[in-house]
């Protein structure tokens, strides 16, 4: 695939973002060609530059995890599938902040179908949020660990090499240790726990 | 660590990560219907991987986004604020860098094709001898002379004129023409040059402007270029009809012959 050339089809994006190898490059490629167009969206609608960023990376996450998990079905092309989650997401972040929407873009088109999916992936990446919140209460080395380990998929005795382990059974013991202590803090969150169970039940 | 829960969670690990077999896939969900304890392992690690993953997701999208971000401030500040001067030195200095190396390329083929001959022979305008054009003697020596000389004898037109002991204008202009067709620059010069001592001397103006050029011209002949470059100099910034031969391109040729001949 051409992934470093000028001008990708939709069809390669979404191919690529289905490959990590591949992710650095499709990714600096959906950052170049609608980042600018998206981010004029948020600021001229009560964002900041600096929210141009956070929701664009926020877009970015919903859309790829859409992309993986075969929900992005091209019915619409990848620039108003972006605009369309970052709309929702920057609505709601609007009526948190009390605000309304005051412009909108010229491409968004209403899809119902895909107004569903995206409402899907945006409630999907709400409740991912909150177990973030519990991730983060790991110690940097845990996290890393179940990063390698479950994101990364690198083997047990390349991880007790990256993370300078005496042995790849250490490493072992490390991992499981990292996530018995998250399944505790799921299993003191039950409300957190639950959210995700229905996320999971109905996909 | 409990080497049966170690067990379970590298199961439930096996499965969520896709690595089970058919027959071990098989054996995992039949054990999960019997197995409280692997359901709930299960349950939570789902949940724990799905947000794991959306963990390292978010992780990588920074990373990237910052390399972006470092490498268009890269950009952005190698011009710096006196940048700009910077650049626009590096970009005249590479203009004039070319444009020296595609004079030195020209001049090193300008030199490499350059010939004391060729630049001689554009120059030279063989004189063509005609009755009662400025004769000031009509005596029998000028007439020998000019009739070798229109015979292209040049060798008896020389020797004619060496034989006089006191040669009159004309004589010696023919005779330095002669010369220049014998390739004696030598005797070409002396001639042409007595031409304009005997003008001087006489207060007369026969050949001036002719002896002028082709006293520029013996020079050249001789590869005495300095010389020759001096006059064609002189001749060129004068009235003289011959200015007209006499350009900025042929004084560079001469200039290049005299540097590197």
């Amino acid at each position: 695939m051409k992934i470093s050339g000028q001008n990708l089809t939709d069809a390669e994006i979404v191919e690529a973002l289905k490959d990590r190898k591949k992710l650095d490059a499709s990714v600096r490629y959906l950052y170049r060609t609608h980042f600018e167009s998206l981010a004029h969206f948020i600021k001229t609608n009560s964002g900041s530059e600096q929210d141009a960023e956070d929701f664009f990376h926020e877009t970015l996450v919903v859309f790829i995890e859409l992309v993986q998990q075969e929900k992005f079905r091209g019915d619409s092309s990848i620039k108003t599938f972006l605009y369309a989650i970052l709309r929702n997401l920057w609505l709601n972040e609007l009526k948190k902040r009390n605000r309304t929407l005051q412009r909108e873009s010229a491409y968004f088109e209403k899809s119902e179908k895909e107004e569903k999916d995206v409402q899907g992936g945006i409630y999907q990446n709400e409740a991912k949020k909150q177990v973030l919140n519990l991730i983060g209460k790991l110690g940097e080395n845990c996290k890393k660990i179940l990063v390698l380990f479950y994101y990364e998929e690198m083997p047990m005795k390349d991880i007790f090499q990256a993370m300078g382990y005496e042995s790849e059974q250490v490493a072992r013991n490390m991992k499981y240790k990292c996530m018995k202590k998250l399944n505790e803090l799921l299993d003191s969150n039950a409300a957190v726990k639950q959210s995700f169970k229905n996320l999971l039940v109905n996909g | 660590m409990d080497d049966e829960n170690t067990e379970r969670s590298e199961l439930v690990d096996r499965y969520l990560l896709g690595r089970l077999n058919d027959t071990e896939m098989r054996h995992f969900k039949k054990k999960l219907k019997d197995d409280e304890a692997l359901r709930k392992e299960l349950e939570n690690a789902e949940i724990s991987v799905e947000a794991i993953k959306n963990f390292g997701l978010r992780n990588e999208l920074k990373s990237i986004r910052k390399a972006m971000l470092e490498e268009e401030t890269l950009q952005d500040t190698t011009p710096a604020p006196q940048g700009r001067v910077v650049s626009i030195r590096q970009y005249a200095t590479r203009i004039a860098a070319t444009i020296l190396l595609v004079l030195v390329g020209f001049l090193a083929i300008q030199v490499a094709t350059l010939s004391r001959e060729d630049l001689y022979t554009d120059k030279a305008f063989p004189y063509e001898v005609t009755t009662g054009r400025n004769v000031e003697e009509t005596d029998a020596q000028n007439q020998a002379i000019q009739q070798s000389y229109a015979d292209e004898d040049f060798e008896a037109a020389v020797r004619q004129y060496e034989s006089l002991s006191d040669p009159p204008i004309t004589a010696t202009f023919i005779a330095g023409n002669a010369y220049l067709h014998l390739r004696q620059s030598e005797e070409a010069i002396r001639a042409f040059q007595k031409v304009l001592d005997l003008n001087q001397a006489q207060s007369k103006d026969l050949y001036l402007e002719d002896a002028t050029y082709n006293l520029a011209l013996s020079y050249l002949q001789a590869g005495q270029y300095e010389d020759a470059l001096a006059r064609f100099q002189a001749i060129r910034s004068s009235d003289s009809v011959y200015s007209q031969y006499v350009d900025n391109y042929f004084l560079l040729k001469l200039r290049m012959l005299n540097w590197f001949d």
